[in-house]
């Protein structure tokens, strides 16, 4: 949230009225759902610190669904970035605005836990006649 | 930006788009261009708003709302496809549960999509031409759809195509991409021309290495510069009998996703190396340089690798035949079945360049193995059926797991095999869950 309030800051000199309300709404959102963990319905992206700059900066090329259902480390992460920027066309981001998304996708989408192979999918899974452990 | 604001934006653009570019962007329509590319003002205004610079902003149309402030993102029905799962709505990807590919040749809406980049628009087939040319090439010359079926023979063949990352999910570390679980995976009959048909018609020097395909899909970006896709064959294998051209799907059209109106099929091997919307095909004197030819794209480490090393492109390279594998596609997992009762138990099996020589099942995780009955491929390459029943000593939860072997003996593994950077070959055993009451 630090890094986001001074990028308010920032670009407060924007000039243009209608860029400065959503500057702000977008501030003071991600403010208020931080803590809660809610999915945002239209992209699916979990509505933690930095969502909507990860939704800027990843879907004017490719669905959130991209993101969602991938995982990995902060370096993991970065190097999809990286891949992006060499190969796909994704423009240079400053500093604050990729360790912001970094920071939302490490922690929001971290790393698989180790298994060499998982069970079936719970969606795959038959009626279970026993309660099962929550 | 918060939800009331997403919204205001989203109905403004809905019910007048310029105006709404006009007002929110200070877009104009670009008289030379008259699509409304971004003037340099409106370009800084957008950027400064969502903090960071568009990428390639400069190909954005007038009236087109950033994805970033559309409210919604809900995928549309795909025309033609039922049942498919959506990993992914932009580029377009889905793949089809297990229980629905359970026809023996899969039909045009059971066909899973695996698009790299945006799929071309309002084709007219009379118009499609595919230019043959390259280092390689004799005579480079072009066809029309209706050339290629004068000039040479038809051909029809049930050929299967799966996705070189099928299965990608179940790598740990996870691997980037479209996290396939079993449904990438299709084999419907194909009609069309032989490549080595086209390719020996146009001649094919002594040097000829590869064969390389491009495509009339678009960049994600939008960039008219970069190329979503363009890889291909060495010429031996496009050389092969049951390498084609075709425009065809089990005697229709092929669906515009799987590369309606022309494509390529060079089956047993990833689906990428088979070029969709097919406009140009280069007969190369080196290896194919295309888009997502060069590793880590549809590559694997040279020598195996421990889970999460960090592998050098020049320790990977491109990956040839798929291996075998197999998929239950009856019983549906999640089934309760009597006890009282024989469960058949069916589905295909495949073996990228090779054939399959044998399916078991087990119902008691691994520890014992039941033969099946195979039925011979309608022709090499495409994917053998497979049945045989189980029958259940006691109520309680049970895992049926299947294994095909090759004709080399080489089986599919029952843990998930060698992890690779990327995650394709992912061929680990089908399982499906069944509770017998």
């Amino acid at each position: 949230m630090i890094v986001l309030q001074s990028r308010k800051g920032l670009l407060a000199t924007c000039q243009l009225a209608s860029g400065i309300l959503l500057i702000s709404s977008m501030t003071v959102f991600n403010f208020q759902v931080s803590s809660a963990q809610q999915i945002d319905s239209g992209t699916g992206l979990k509505m933690d610190a930095g969502w909507v700059l990860v939704q800027a900066a990843c879907t004017k090329c490719h669905s959130a669904q991209l993101v969602t259902q991938n995982s990995g480390t902060r370096e993991v992460w970065k190097s999809r970035l990286r891949w992006m920027q060499e190969f796909q066309g994704l423009a240079q981001l400053s500093t604050a605005v990729e360790d912001s998304i970094l920071d939302y996708l490490a922690s929001n989408y971290g790393q698989k836990e180790a298994t060499r192979r998982a069970g079936i999918a719970t969606v795959l899974m038959p009626h279970n006649p026993y309660e099962t452990l929550k | 930006m918060n939800k009331n604001n997403q919204a205001e934006v989203s109905a403004l653009y809905r019910q007048d788009p310029i105006a709404a570019d006009r007002l929110v962007w200070e877009r104009q329509s670009d008289s030379l261009s008259r699509r409304g590319f971004l003037k340099k003002s409106s370009l800084v205004a957008i950027s400064a708003t969502l903090g960071m610079s568009i990428p390639f902003a400069r190909f954005m149309p007038g009236g087109l709302i950033p994805a970033a402030y559309a409210a919604d993102n809900v995928p549309a029905q795909i025309t033609g496809k039922n049942g498919l799962i959506i990993l992914n709505d932009r580029p377009l990807n889905a793949e089809t549960p297990a229980h629905l590919l359970d026809d023996p040749v899969t039909p045009n809406h059971r066909m899973f999509i695996r698009n790299n980049g945006i799929p071309p628009e309002n084709i007219n087939p009379d118009n499609w031409r595919l230019q043959i040319e390259g280092e390689s090439c004799q005579r480079p010359s072009s066809f029309s759809i209706a050339e290629l079926r004068q000039r040479f023979e038809a051909v029809t063949l049930q050929l299967q195509l799966e996705c070189g990352g099928n299965g990608r999910k179940e790598f740990t570390p996870a691997a980037s991409g479209n996290q396939w679980t079993t449904g990438a995976i299709a084999c419907p009959e194909f009609t069309g021309v032989r490549l080595r048909d086209v390719l020996n018609y146009c001649g094919v020097n002594g040097d000829a290495v590869y064969v390389g395909y491009f495509g009339a899909d678009t960049h994600i970006s939008g960039d008219p510069d970069l190329n979503p896709i363009s890889r291909g064959v060495p010429i031996a294998k496009a050389m092969e009998r049951e390498s084609l051209i075709a425009w065809a799907m089990n005697g229709e059209d092929i669906p515009l996703q799987n590369g309606y109106p022309l494509r390529m099929v060079c089956s047993g091997w990833p689906g990428s190396v088979s070029g969709k919307w097919l406009n140009r095909i280069v007969v190369r004197d080196r290896v194919h340089d295309g888009a997502k030819m060069a590793a880590p794209s549809y590559s694997v480490p040279v020598t195996a690798v421990a889970p999460g090393s960090r592998v050098p492109n020049e320790d990977m390279h491109t990956i040839e035949s798929m291996p075998v594998k197999s998929l239950i596609s009856f019983p549906q997992s999640g089934i309760s079945h009597n006890l009282r009762e024989r469960l058949v138990v069916r589905g295909h099996a495949w073996a990228g360049d090779s054939q399959v020589s044998g399916v078991f099942i087990s119902i008691d995780f691994g520890a014992t193995w039941l033969p099946s009955a195979v039925q011979s491929g309608s022709n090499r390459l495409a994917w053998q059926n497979w049945e045989t029943w189980a029958q259940f000593p006691e109520p309680g939860y049970y895992e049926v797991w299947a294994r095909a072997m090759d004709d080399r003996g080489r089986s599919q593994p029952m843990v998930v095999p060698g992890w690779n950077p990327r995650g394709y070959l992912n061929n680990a055993c089908h399982r499906v869950a069944v509770q017998v009451v």
